[in-house]
């Protein structure tokens, strides 16, 4: 049994709102700030940031740039997730759909192991009670920031990260021989079809 | 001095825009009060009745600046107006008396007025809408709807007089904005059955008409689709050499049309108000059915209550290659424009759903003779989502009386397109590449096909385009041996990654 000890989220972690855009965020080819919005996140391959939209940040405000190690939260729509921000190749913000989480300094929490437990059933399970909404569900932040978290000591937190890694690439292996075999499948029809058409020509007078 | 010449250019360069917002702010009125279906005849016949009386006023101004302020001299000059409008049926009469009860009443009456003053052109035009209908609500909530109505006409970015306005286009493009947006908001309620612009542009490009062309729409709506035709003679021959013919068979769209006639300045127009299949009005002096060098149409897809009953005996003997299904209109709308065509010059072109394609039994027989008449000259594909109030894709149809030669020519033109949320548009570039494909008449992999008599004979005159065009991408041939490969490595990552996982499990503690 691992041992792991409770905590709130807002104790191990701060957790800011996305950049405040209003309306259609407006693309710009030399914009030098990129602004992650939805479609850009993907909870199994996590941030796709060739496809970001860049701009030009309208406000006035400093804004929280996004780190290497920082976690975006997906609060807004059909899932509630979390993806592990890797290294963002020019100034980065978040839309408004995300909340921007950095594990707090001086805390054991890895920020890949806090993605995980985001992402798994208990967890969902809390956030899934909390949401609110007519239209399409959200998370405030007050209540995101007040679920609990399980935290075990850091060694044990690498190897939870480390067996969902192998765990993503079994996954994605798995597919892979899916598609190999349908391959062999096609290959199989392609050639069928071609002996026949070659064999009907054949007696064709 | 720039203070002074600033606000004077600002109101002389009025955009299409301004005009577009203007005109569409004033339905706000209408909106959840009355239906977007009800509420377009009311607009569209206050903006007519406004730029009829901003003409007026302003040609009044002009003869009062150069003759002086003599009233009998100026109404006698007045007269030769293209629109005669008596003193009492002006808008602006109307607006100032906005706000004594009776507006709907007296709107009538000015319609009226303007009818009778000038019979030979807006004979019954007004006939089917009333201003003092109960459409509006009681009597307060009518006098009170109408009022802001006037008062939205006559702010300032609706001042339509020649002087600011600048060419009539610019009224006419108001118009068919709002003809269109009825169209996308409300969908076949209000825009019946509304061509996109695209779409009609591409058939009349397709259709080149020629100065002195006689050119009809059998199921004209709006008539958006005949005055394209007519604008492409304009502007490619600079003549005004040509006559449009119409008919529709809803008598408030039949209305419109007129009113859009004129607002672009297509006075020399026919349009006749009727069913086109039980009763063709467009006759020529012996009472048969008069023959056009243009026919284009987009007739409502798959009309169920046709007139089928009357088709065996039709007196203009349509119907002589089959009778189109009961509940089917789609073959009783081409056989109609086929028989319009001219002998020499005739040409159509018709948009269809595609269901007429390959539909059989009746359907099937009609197809088979136009195809061994050798009338049917293109089909083309058109994307889907394109129209108002129907995803379906639908196709369009080119036939001609004398063809080239005895091939028809496939164009699968459904992948090119701009895709939008509700509706998709085709591009120019997408239009450049149908037109260059039609004129060129040849093959197109992946995209054109030129078949021959025989090859449709043995399709069973099915026109289905698939069977013609072939957009399978060929697909790159499968190395077996390296599918082989690949597999054994995934089996042994497979394996890897189990031991990996196991170790990892151990060390939480798990076993």
């Amino acid at each position: 049994m691992i041992d792991a000890n409770l905590f709130s989220l807002s104790q191990t972690t701060a957790v800011q709102s996305g950049y405040p855009f209003r309306g259609t965020i407006e693309g710009a080819q030399d914009g030098g700030v990129i602004a992650l919005q939805m479609k850009d996140v993907d909870p199994e391959s996590g941030i796709a940031w060739a496809g970001a939209l860049r701009t030009h940040l309208p406000g006035r405000k400093g804004p929280s740039w996004l780190q290497p190690g920082d976690l975006l939260f997906v609060a807004k729509g059909a899932r509630f997730y979390a993806v592990v921000v890797d290294t963002p190749p020019m100034p980065s913000v978040c839309g408004p759909a995300f909340f921007h989480l950095r594990v707090q300094p001086g805390v054991a929490v890895e920020p890949a192991f806090l993605a995980w437990q985001i992402n798994q059933p208990p967890f969902q399970r809390l956030l899934m009670q909390s949401a609110e909404g007519s239209g399409q569900l959200s998370i405030r932040r007050p209540v995101l920031e007040a679920l609990p978290l399980a935290v075990p000591p850091l060694s044990q937190q690498h190897r939870i990260v480390a067996l969902d890694r192998a765990a993503r690439a079994e996954r994605a292996t798995l597919r892979r021989l899916i598609q190999n075999r349908e391959q062999q499948l096609h290959a199989l029809a392609e050639a069928l079809s071609a002996a026949s058409m070659r064999s009907q020509q054949a007696t064709r007078p | 001095m720039n203070d002074l010449t600033t606000p004077q250019l600002a109101q002389a360069a009025v955009s299409q825009d301004d005009i577009n917002a203007a005109v569409w702010a004033a339905c706000d009125t209408f909106r959840g009060t009355v239906d977007p279906s009800i509420y377009k005849d009311y607009v569209l016949t206050m903006l007519f009745l406004k730029y009829v009386s901003d003409v007026w006023q302003d040609h009044y101004d002009n003869y009062k600046a150069q003759y002086g302020d003599h009233p009998e001299l100026i109404a006698e000059m007045l007269k030769n107006e293209r629109f005669v409008l008596p003193a009492s049926a002006s808008f602006y009469a109307l607006h100032a008396l906005r706000h004594t009860p009776g507006n709907g009443e007296r709107i009538d009456k000015a319609l009226h007025a303007i009818e009778d003053a000038n019979l030979s052109k807006l004979r019954d035009v007004f006939q089917d809408i009333s201003f003092n209908s109960n459409k509006l609500g009681d009597e307060q909530q009518k006098n009170d709807i109408l009022r802001h109505l006037l008062e939205d006409f006559a702010k300032p970015a609706l001042n339509l007089r020649e002087g600011r306005v600048g060419s009539l286009d610019v009224i006419g493009n108001a118009y068919e904005f709002l003809i269109k947006n009825f169209a996308s908001t409300s969908g076949k309620k209000a825009g019946e059955f509304y061509t996109p612009p695209e779409v009609s542009t591409l058939m009349a490009r397709l259709m080149a008409p020629q100065p002195g062309d006689e050119i009809c729409d059998p199921t004209c709506g709006s008539g958006s689709l005949l005055m394209k035709c007519g604008r492409l003679i304009r502007e490619g021959a600079g003549s005004r050499k040509y006559a449009l013919y119409g008919q529709e068979a809803i008598g408030s769209t039949w209305a419109l049309a007129k009113m859009n006639m004129f607002l672009h300045g297509e006075d020399n127009h026919r349009i006749e108000w009727g069913d086109t299949i039980r009763n063709p009005k467009l006759l020529d002096g012996a009472n048969n059915l008069k023959h056009f060098d243009i026919v284009v149409a987009n007739p409502p897809f798959s009309l169920e209550k046709w007139g089928f009953e009357g088709a065996d005996a039709d007196k203009f003997s349509r119907f002589r290659r089959g009778v189109p299904p009961r509940t089917k209109g789609d073959y009783a709308f081409i056989l109609h424009m086929v028989e319009t065509m001219k002998p020499g010059t005739g040409r159509m072109a018709v948009v269809v759903p595609h269901g007429v394609l390959f539909r059989g039994a009746a359907e099937g027989r009609i197809r088979q003779k136009l195809i061994e008449e050798n009338l049917l000259d293109v089909v083309i594909g058109l994307p889907e989502k394109l129209f108002y109030g129907t995803g379906i894709p639908a196709a369009v149809l080119l036939l001609r009386k004398h063809k080239a030669d005895d091939q028809v020519l496939f164009i699968d033109a459904s992948r090119d397109f701009e895709a939008g949320k509700n509706q998709n548009v085709l591009r120019e570039a997408d239009l450049q590449r149908i037109q260059a494909t039609v004129a060129a008449r040849q093959p197109v992999p992946r995209y054109a096909h030129l078949a021959t008599q025989a090859q449709i004979a043995e399709n069973d005159f099915n026109l289905n385009i698939p069977r013609y065009v072939d957009t399978f991408q060929e697909e790159t041939p499968i190395d077996l041996m390296a599918v082989r490969r690949e597999r054994l490595e995934l089996k042994a990552e497979l394996a890897r990654l189990e031991t990996q996982m196991d170790a990892y499990l151990k060390e939480l503690g798990y076993e």
